[in-house]
């Protein structure tokens, strides 16, 4: 393997749902069970699914927002997941994160300055070089300087989503998890975000954890595609080789949901109509998270829980049916 | 059958300009409505409500003729003059004379003085209390939110009367054991507000934003989560200096509040009692200036509440 800037293993990150006076009793919403990958230093690896999936939570669990409840993560080799608040901030500055809404990921009552400034105030900067940091980073994420006295009302989604890029890039961090940062925005928006993005990491060599369930837009940014189920990790491939030959038949329902602009092909396009509604993660079904919706469904997936396996080229896959 | 189509190619073909899909970039960034803050529009709000305004000027009133006319009014508090006994008012003494020949209109203000000030005071130690004591029960959350919430529980359904007496009578009457005794318990209400707040606000993205940048819990709460919370914040309080004024001119009516020779509006009316048949204007007029002060903050904490609240917008 190549050099691995983070290295997720097993990730576990249960909830406790309710309050109960009883300890133990309590029932526990694995929002993402035993999920393992490596994210490769200037790649955007994107992970979609549904919603309620996991995905966000596998997001904030890694940039330790979350503590999660096992597993590894592995940041250039340190584990960083079982870290109190405290020794984990010096590994947190160099990860940060682009939040899904625009309208909530910034403070109603700060300017635009202290807003992008406030990651830097907190690293302990001074006075004139937070300033100049900021008015170097309005202009990089292609605002004005006379924006930066005015406040988050006064500007429209894909300009508040640029004052969020811009405070997260203000510490230069190497890993950013975009949580779902264009699913908020117009289209003619998403697509100027987008392309800003990949000029930054162009730019900055950064390193994207995607979290979108746009499959066409993880497809145009990506490099690598996770594809989550019900707090699993069900295929992993590069997005060539899953854009062509997805295995999973999540995968596959999830692909056919994609609507296609030409109605020639679409009307050819065979769409996969899944049954039933996706298990409650409280309560998930044995074996293989997806077999209860699943139509290639045998008995093994209900006694066994598929591993993720390498179906040849680095192309994962956790099926007992699908890729023999 | 054809349809009648003239075969002119003007008909046909549409202006070039149609086919541009948006408009030129910096233009569609102009932003137009003109730069206005939050307490800007809160106070734009505040000022259409006729009822706050009026209490807000009658209120500021009183405290400017509190602070500014004792020290110009040839009257002093406990200046007795026996030859002015029990007079009515009068261009010499606008509210009359109290049994001892002090002039009315000055003791009011001397009253307004201390019941404004423990109602200030009051408030701003509550404030204190249930913002830091709210903002940890709600942030920490889990078991230490629990305990706390129970503490306050507790000391909610304490007989309040019960132990400002105690208070009272173990610390002396006067105007620092008022505030003690008012304040002992009457956070828990501001305490409230604050912790459900803080909970609604502290999975908001920008909070997470913060903590992603390394805020402690003393940053998140100073920076992000008060001054979100202000508003309700703000109301709770504006509502409370009226009943801690309220509470010290009850606790001054029934003797064991302010003594004399100074005073307070409760003291004034208790003084007032045995003379009610033949002098009641001794009693009417600090009963107005409680009433009247009563009317105005609870007006202006409407306004507030009304105005601190976008959705309330008309």
């Amino acid at each position: 393997m190549e050099n691995a800037l983070i290295s997720v293993r097993n990730l576990k990150m249960y909830f406790p749902v309710g309050t109960s006076f009883l300890p133990g009793r309590r029932k526990v919403l694995k929002a993402v069970d035993d999920v393992s990958f490596d994210l490769y230093a200037g790649e955007t690896f994107g992970l979609v699914g549904e919603s309620g999936c996991g995905k966000t939570t596998v997001g904030r669990t890694l940039v330790r927002l979350y503590k999660p409840t096992g597993g590894q993560i592995l940041l250039d080799g340190t584990d960083i997941a079982p870290m109190d608040e405290r020794t984990v901030l010096p590994y947190r500055k160099r990860m940060q994160m682009i939040f899904q809404d625009p309208y909530a990921s910034l403070n109603p009552r700060m300017t635009v300055s202290s807003i992008i400034g406030e990651p830097l105030k907190l690293q302990g900067a001074k006075a004139d070089e937070i300033a100049a940091r900021v008015s170097e980073l309005i202009e990089q994420v292609g605002l004005k300087k006379d924006h930066l006295n005015r406040y988050p009302h006064e500007f429209s989604g894909g300009q508040r989503q640029r004052i969020g890029i811009a405070r997260a890039l203000a510490t230069r961090p190497q890993f950013i998890v975009c949580d779902e940062p264009i699913s908020a925005l117009d289209v003619s928006i998403q697509a100027q975000v987008i392309n800003m993005l990949e000029e930054l990491q162009e730019k900055l060599g950064m390193t994207y954890l995607f979290v979108s369930h746009d499959l066409s837009m993880v497809r145009h940014i990506s490099h690598r595609v996770g594809v989550m189920y019900l707090g699993h990790m069900v295929e992993l491939a590069s997005v060539e080789e899953l854009y062509s030959n997805m295995q999973h038949p999540y995968t596959q329902a999830l692909m056919s949901a994609v609507p296609v602009a030409d109605p020639d092909l679409a009307a050819k396009s065979q769409r996969i109509v899944l049954q039933g509604d996706v298990p409650a993660p409280i309560d998930p079904p044995s074996g293989c998270p997806f077999r209860t919706r699943c139509r290639y469904a045998v008995k093994r997936c209900a006694e066994e829980r598929p591993e993720l396996r390498d179906i040849g080229g680095g192309h994962l896959l956790a099926c007992h049916v699908a890729g023999k | 059958m054809a349809l009648n189509v003239p075969e002119s190619k003007e008909y046909l073909s549409l202006p070039d300009e149609m086919f541009v899909i948006g408009q030129d970039d910096a233009e569609a960034e102009e932003i137009v409505r003109p730069s206005t803050t939050y307490w800007h529009d809160v106070w734009q709000r505040f000022r259409r409500d006729r009822l706050a305004l009026v209490g807000l000027i009658v209120l500021a009133a009183i405290a400017l003729m509190a602070i500014f006319v004792p020290m110009v009014s040839p009257y002093s508090y406990d200046g007795m003059d026996l030859a002015s006994m029990n007079q009515g008012p009068s261009l010499q003494h606008p509210c009359g004379t109290d049994q001892m020949g002090r002039d009315l209109f000055i003791r009011i203000l001397y009253g307004a003085r201390i019941s404004l000030s423990i109602g200030l005071a009051a408030a701003a130690i509550n404030f204190v209390i249930g913002v830091v004591y709210g903002g940890l029960s709600g942030y920490i959350g889990g078991r230490a939110d629990m305990m706390m919430m129970r503490i306050v529980d507790i000391l909610s359904s304490l007989p309040s009367l019960l132990y400002i007496v105690l208070i009272m009578l173990l610390l002396g009457s006067n105007v620092g054991s008022v505030i003690l005794a008012l304040c002992l318990t009457s956070w828990v209400g501001t305490a409230r507000v604050v912790r459900s707040e803080v909970m609604r606000l502290k999975h908001s993205e920008y909070v997470l934003a913060a903590r992603l940048s390394g805020a402690n819990v003393r940053q998140l709460l100073i920076r992000h989560l008060v001054p979100n919370a202000m508003g309700p914040i703000i109301v709770s309080t504006a509502f409370l200096i009226p009943s801690a004024i309220f509470s010290e001119s009850f606790l001054s009516f029934l003797g064991i509040g302010i003594q004399a020779p100074m005073a307070s509006w409760g003291s004034l009316a208790n003084y007032a009692i045995p003379m009610l048949l033949s002098q009641p204007h001794q009693m009417f007029f600090p009963v107005l200036a409680i009433c009247l002060t009563m009317f105005s903050l609870n007006f202006i904490g409407d306004g507030l509440r009304d105005a601190l609240d976008p959705r309330m917008k008309k």
